[in-house]
């Protein structure tokens, strides 16, 4: 009896080493996984930060201005080219379309 | 034989006394001891068990990612990127590991052309130990050396301010140092904030705002042959600046590159003599404190004599006028007699009210004060009157007609955005009344007067030209200008001031040879506010549309005073 519960408390204290270095090892391993991942991240972050210099860089009203001179027809806002909703003469809406057309083909 | 059970039973009495107190203390030790343990159970039971103190159930995650490049970010009201900090990689090399000089500097040349390989190869062959090659490369160079695998070339990761947007902002974000210190602008200003936080720095410049004001005034200073100009725009209602140039300006990646008058910010740190544009707070002082109203007027008749100066106009009329009038032609001689009318101290005491004799509260380092005369005699009253012998920066006048339209409130003007709902509180100068008549006289001096060429269809804008000459040496030089136009619109409920202001411009064929503010600057607010006036999203008015003609409309007794005058729609 006594060399039974002996034997059960080794086994026992032997199951929770081990388990206690599992999950040590595991837990490092996450760790140096989370540290890969956040270097990463600030990378990203990095090349983020960059790009969005480029873009501001690329941006410039200025340089804007001259590619769409050259490769648009596009022209400042006239106040002529500038009305309000109730000028426009709008279709009817499609609903009452449909249901004409399916008068006419009653 | 009696005394000796007494005597034992003395001694067992001690026997037992001692007995007994032995018996008390343990007792006492024992139930001790149980407490201490009972409590050292329960609290072992309480923090391996109930609550595991220490170790948390799910562990918090440490060293979370904050991607920092050491000064923090400016960024224009929408969030367009001015200025940033950028960690760049920069090429040395030590000699001594470097295998063979010459392929190593052939081959280097292939990615660096602007590198010569003969110098090249020297540095690569010199006996020291560590020589620059090229300092901040672009991510393509770096990447590009990288595979190159030349043995002895390392990297220097370095910080640097970077200006994406080129010259535009030049004056107003000035630049920072090599070392990351802000040395002139918006980045000396806030230096500390910006090397400690991380948060952009909001500012209440727009990008294409700026762009256009500065296009415009580059046009002008090349069409007008000026040494330079300036300009801003405000929104009176908060006193924002949405754009501010001064030209010639510089690059602020390469400061070093342009000549050191380039660095000069006009529109905050010159002090100009504004010349006509004066009259709008003459005019609006005198119609504050009721010296005159706006049927009154003045005899313009004769040029007006006062010590050893005669004052005459330069678009004379030589009739009595009404204010409308004085001001609708500039009359220097209407309007000195409204200073003279209104006296010294009343001048004074409103132009410092105006905030035209204190330095304007900007956020750069580069304010100019104001030159004052001192002391302030009547002669220097006259002149003032009509922008002679007050010298002030760009700034305090866009300052000034924002409260003298904005409904007589002056907000100062500001280059940050101020948070969400938060509303700068500004300080009543004028009457209501008097900024609605302003109005009324500001849109006159388009539709009728010397502003004409400052109208831009359908946004109503209301200003006023001045053409000053510069001192210089002795006296004024009749040939060097400083010609300003000063709008507001829409001017039947004015949102925007505008300032534009050109020094030294000389006039040409198509202007007829005139240099005035009507001609020269005029036209630079009539095409900003045609371009801009979309992007503000203030949607263009008819003109002829009775609600305009209403706002606007004002009366000008022409003859005499008491006589009844014409109405003229001003529209």
């Amino acid at each position: 009896m006594r060399g039974r519960l002996t034997l059960f408390w080794i086994l026992l204290a032997a199951a929770v080493g081990f388990g206690l270095f599992h999950v040590k090892y595991k837990v490092q391993a996450l760790e140096d996984d989370l540290r890969t991942l956040n270097a990463a991240i600030t990378d990203e972050q990095e090349q983020l930060h960059v790009l969005a210099a480029e873009w501001a860089h690329l941006n410039r009203p200025g340089r804007l201005e001259a590619l769409a001179q050259r490769h648009l027809d596009l022209q400042p806002t006239g106040v002529r080219q500038i009305g309000t909703i109730e000028t426009i003469s709008f279709p009817a809406p499609p609903e009452t379309l449909a249901r004409q057309s399916e008068k006419a083909a009653r | 034989m009696t005394p000796k059970p007494i005597t034992t039973a003395h001694l067992d009495g001690t026997a037992k006394q001692a007995m007994e107190a032995g018996r008390n203390r343990l007792l006492v030790a024992g139930a001790l001891f149980a407490v201490t343990f009972t409590a050292i159970a329960f609290r072992l039971a309480d923090v391996t068990v109930v609550k595991p103190a220490g170790e948390p159930a799910i562990a918090a995650v440490t060293g979370s990612p904050a991607f920092t490049a050491g000064r923090a970010d400016i960024v224009d009201r929408n969030g367009v990127v001015l200025a940033t900090s950028l960690n760049t990689a920069s090429l040395y090399a030590n000699p001594h590991h470097v295998l063979d000089p010459r392929e190593a500097a052939d081959r280097l040349h292939q990615v660096l052309p602007e590198l010569r390989p003969a110098e090249l190869m020297g540095k690569l062959a010199s006996e020291r130990s560590f020589v620059w090659i090229k300092r901040h490369l672009t991510p393509r160079q770096h990447y590009a050396i990288n595979r190159l695998g030349i043995p002895g070339l390392y990297f220097q990761r370095e910080e640097r301010r970077v200006y994406p947007q080129g010259p535009l902002f030049s004056h107003l974000l000035g630049f920072a140092g090599t070392d990351g210190i802000g040395l002139t602008g918006v980045e000396k200003k806030f230096n500390g904030s910006l090397g400690a936080g991380s948060k952009p720095l909001v500012l209440s410049v727009d990008t294409r705002l700026q762009h256009i004001l500065h296009e415009e005034l580059t046009a002008a200073t090349a069409r007008f042959r000026a040494e330079g100009a300036c300009g801003l725009v405000m929104d009176t209602t908060t006193g924002e600046v949405l754009a501010m140039v001064s030209l010639p300006d510089f690059d602020p990646n390469a400061p070093e590159r342009s000549p050191d008058e380039s660095r000069f910010n006009r529109a905050t740190l010159g002090v100009y003599e504004m010349g006509s544009t004066f009259k709008i707070f003459t005019t609006a002082m005198a119609l504050d404190s009721g010296t005159v109203g706006m049927t009154g007027g003045f005899d313009a008749s004769r040029p007006l004599k006062v010590a050893r100066f005669s004052i005459t106009d330069f678009h004379g009329k030589n009739r009595w006028l009404s204010v409308p009038e004085i001001f609708m032609y500039s009359s220097n001689i209407g309007t000195a007699k409204m200073a003279m009318a209104m006296g010294t101290r009343g001048q004074r005491d409103y132009l410092g009210r105006l905030g035209l004799l204190r330095p304007a509260g900007i956020e750069v380092p580069e304010v100019g004060a104001p030159l004052v005369p001192s002391p302030w005699r009547e002669i220097n009253t006259i002149t003032i009157s009509y922008g002679h012998g007050l010298a002030v920066s760009p700034v305090q006048v866009a300052q000034a007609v924002g409260s003298v339209v904005n409904g007589g409130i002056l907000r100062q003007a500001t280059l940050l955005k101020p948070l969400k709902g938060e509303r700068p509180k500004g300080k009543q100068v004028l009457k209501a009344h008097t900024s609605q008549s302003m109005r009324r006289l500001l849109r006159l001096v388009v539709t009728g007067g010397t502003g004409r060429q400052g109208d831009a269809e359908g946004y109503l804008v209301g200003g006023k030209t001045g053409t000053a000459e510069k001192t210089g040496g002795r006296g004024y030089r009749e040939k060097a200008l400083v010609s300003s136009f000063v709008g507001a619109f829409p001017i039947n409920a004015p949102r925007y001031v505008l300032l534009a202001v050109v020094d030294e411009p000389h006039g040409n064929k198509q202007t007829m040879g005139y240099a005035t503010g009507g001609w020269v600057a005029a036209p630079v607010v009539s095409r900003f506010i045609s371009r801009a006036g979309p992007l503000l999203g203030i949607a263009p008015v008819d003109e002829e549309s009775d609600e305009v003609r209403r706002a606007l409309e004002i009366k000008i007794p022409t003859a005499a005073r008491g006589k009844r005058g014409r109405t003229l729609a001003s529209f």
